[in-house]
């Protein structure tokens, strides 16, 4: 009985936040439309790089390539003390305008605080070294500067080749994330400013500090940061910034540790955003954001021990008929299909999560196809969610250091 | 930059809030609406049963004397087998408690007590040497080995196809069941209880020795 409220008021809330993202979305989708720039300012693009030789060339290169007038694009490629051939692959550019600086290694934060010491732009951003950036994207972001009331605009974050099953999984959560922050923006409610690509005012960090050191997600202490002092952050839906996401269990597992630590650590220093003098943010997307995730806890546990407790009994069962289970693969016509309220129900928020990701796909230009990695999405991230914060949250209680 | 943005609209909440609401609403009625719609297939296929039954017993009582010759009397018990699975299947799905599912226990219980009688009837008259099985169970937390002692009575059924098992929730309210527990003395017995023919077995009955019983 308990357990039937419990899905009933988790499926209400799914269908309400569902609902409520969709309508604030086509409810603004006006704003859709490019603002055209009517001038283009200098923009410095810091590439902070650890150990990734392999990917740095690429990303370099797509800079290069940004549609953006060549003199008023400044690249920085900082070296934070790399153990493998980074800095050599970085100087192989410095002939072509970038300007290339190693440091001993201090994290990612000082590497882009050090460059902030180096940039002359009046906009700045920050491109991982794992990222790649479409040429139209920073032409597309730019005009939303003209407002002074915007202090970072954030691009569309994709991954880029879904080789594996976990790729493709995280391919469709990306893409969620797409529709997400920019009904977050609609709401100025957007809390995370991701590392890849996003652009802020050269100002804000000049007189309110640089990136914090030591922190496990700056991109999300930034955007706090910046909702705190009142200001916006804005969304190009279709500025598009391809990322190698993780290809292997143990890596995605400590990248979620580090994102949801540093979320959970984040959120704890800025709680004052939350209530009513913050608006949606405050009474509305941050507060769900947690309640999604206790929902998600309680339901993968649930299932988890109902699993279980299926798989032990079904052990006893088959050990008493000998193992011998093929009599029960004949073919049975007696199923009942249950079309329980609450199955209905579901199939109601599913359809409202399949809308949010055509959607996407149609205003972020996302052409590849995605119908089996949405089956898998469907079927298995959930499961996933609620384990990488359940081992987040573990963490951060046990206070283990997680490192970027 | 629209300031406003910052700022909760009550009326697009209040808005949603009831869109949701209507939405959820909408969900529930469908979703009884074609459990209903269900429900009724399953009952309008009792009622089928309840007709093969009676049908059944009159061809038993006008048939001639090679009644026991070529004639499958338990054609009907199969359907039955394959509406308690149906049952048993509706029961996971809406729960033990649902009225529903108790309303069409209680009835396809007091099918099987008719079938049973009947097939009794026709083994004596044909000197059959094919077991009846009856298995009595409760679902209601006091009987921990009715799942396991369930699952090897399916495992036989399946294999062994013209085997009659009845199986009879021991908390299902009828006449038809007090009867049958005071016809074989089950009342303070533990259960699993299993009578193959005329032997009571008490608790959990293993694969082996319903094998030689049934034998």
């Amino acid at each position: 009985m308990l357990w039937n409220i419990f899905t009933y008021v988790t499926v209400y809330f799914g269908l309400f936040t569902g609902i409520f993202f969709l309508f604030t979305f086509f409810e603004n989708m006006g704003g859709l439309k490019v603002r055209k720039a009517k001038r283009f300012p200098k923009v410095t693009i810091i590439v902070p790089a650890y150990n990734e030789e392999t990917t740095l060339k690429g990303t370099v290169y797509s800079l290069l390539n940004l549609d953006y007038p060549k003199d008023k694009l400044e690249i920085i490629v900082v070296d934070d003390g790399s153990k493998d051939s980074t800095y050599e692959v970085a100087k192989q550019f410095i002939k072509k305008g970038v300007k290339v600086f190693t440091k001993e290694n201090g994290g990612k934060a000082t590497a882009l605080n050090f460059a902030l010491t180096k940039s002359t732009g009046e906009l700045v951003g920050c491109l991982d070294a794992d990222s790649f950036v479409t040429s139209s994207a920073l032409k597309k972001m730019v005009g939303y500067f003209e407002d002074p009331e915007i202090m970072a605009v954030t691009p569309s974050i994709k991954v880029w080749k879904d080789n594996c099953l976990l790729q493709k999984m995280q391919k469709v959560e990306y893409l969620m994330g797409v529709f997400l922050r920019k009904a977050f923006a609609y709401l100025d409610s957007i809390h995370v400013t991701p590392g890849p690509f996003t652009i802020y005012r050269k100002w804000f960090f000049d007189k309110y500090g640089g990136y914090d050191v030591g922190n496990l997600t700056e991109d999300i202490e930034v955007a706090l940061r910046i909702q705190r002092h009142g200001f916006s952050i804005e969304n190009v839906m279709d500025a598009n910034v391809y990322t190698i996401s993780p290809n292997k269990f143990k890596s995605l597992l400590r990248q979620r540790n580090r994102w949801y630590i540093g979320f959970l650590t984040n959120v704890f220093n800025y709680k004052d955003l939350f209530g009513l003098k913050h608006g949606n943010l405050g009474i509305l997307v941050l507060p769900s954001a947690f309640i999604s995730i206790a929902l998600s806890i309680i339901l993968f546990l649930y299932t988890l021990g109902n699993l279980l407790n299926h798989s032990f009994k079904n052990l006893i069962n088959f050990y008493n008929v000998g193992f011998d289970i093929t009599p029960f693969f004949t073919n049975s016509q007696n199923f009942y299909w249950d079309f329980s309220p609450l199955r209905i129900l579901a199939l109601l928020s599913l359809l409202t999560g399949i809308l949010m990701i055509t959607l996407t796909k149609k205003y972020s230009r996302e052409e590849s196809k995605i119908g089996f990695a949405y089956f898998l999405y469907l079927i298995a991230y959930w499961i996933f969610f609620a384990f990488w914060w359940i081992i987040a949250i573990s963490l951060k209680t046990l206070k283990r250091q997680v490192s970027w | 930059m629209d300031t406003n943005r910052k700022k909760i609209n009550k009326l697009k909440v209040f808005s949603i809030l009831i869109t949701t609401t209507f939405v959820f609403a909408l969900g529930i009625f469908f979703g009884h609406m074609i459990n209903t719609s269900q429900l009724n297939n399953i009952m309008e296929f009792q009622q089928d049963l309840r007709t093969q039954t009676l049908s059944l017993e009159l061809q038993y009582a006008l048939a001639s004397q090679e009644l026991c010759v070529g004639t499958n009397w338990n054609l009907v018990g199969n359907e039955l087998y394959n509406m308690g699975e149906m049952l048993a299947n509706m029961e996971s799905s809406l729960g033990k408690l649902d009225e529903d599912v108790l309303k069409l226990k209680e009835y396809y219980s007091l099918l099987e007590v008719k079938h049973w009688l009947f097939l009794k009837n026709v083994k004596e008259k044909c000197k059959s040497n094919t077991p009846i099985i009856l298995y009595f169970y409760s679902n209601l937390g006091d009987c921990d080995d009715c799942e396991k002692q369930g699952y090897i009575l399916t495992y036989l059924k399946k294999k062994n196809p013209e085997l009659n098992i009845f199986s009879f929730d021991i908390n299902t309210d009828n006449i038809a069941i007090e009867g049958l527990k005071d016809l074989f003395g089950l009342k303070g017995k533990n259960l699993p209880l299993l009578i193959v023919d005329d032997t009571v077995l008490e608790e959990f009955t293993g694969l082996e020795e319903l094998n030689k019983l049934i034998s």
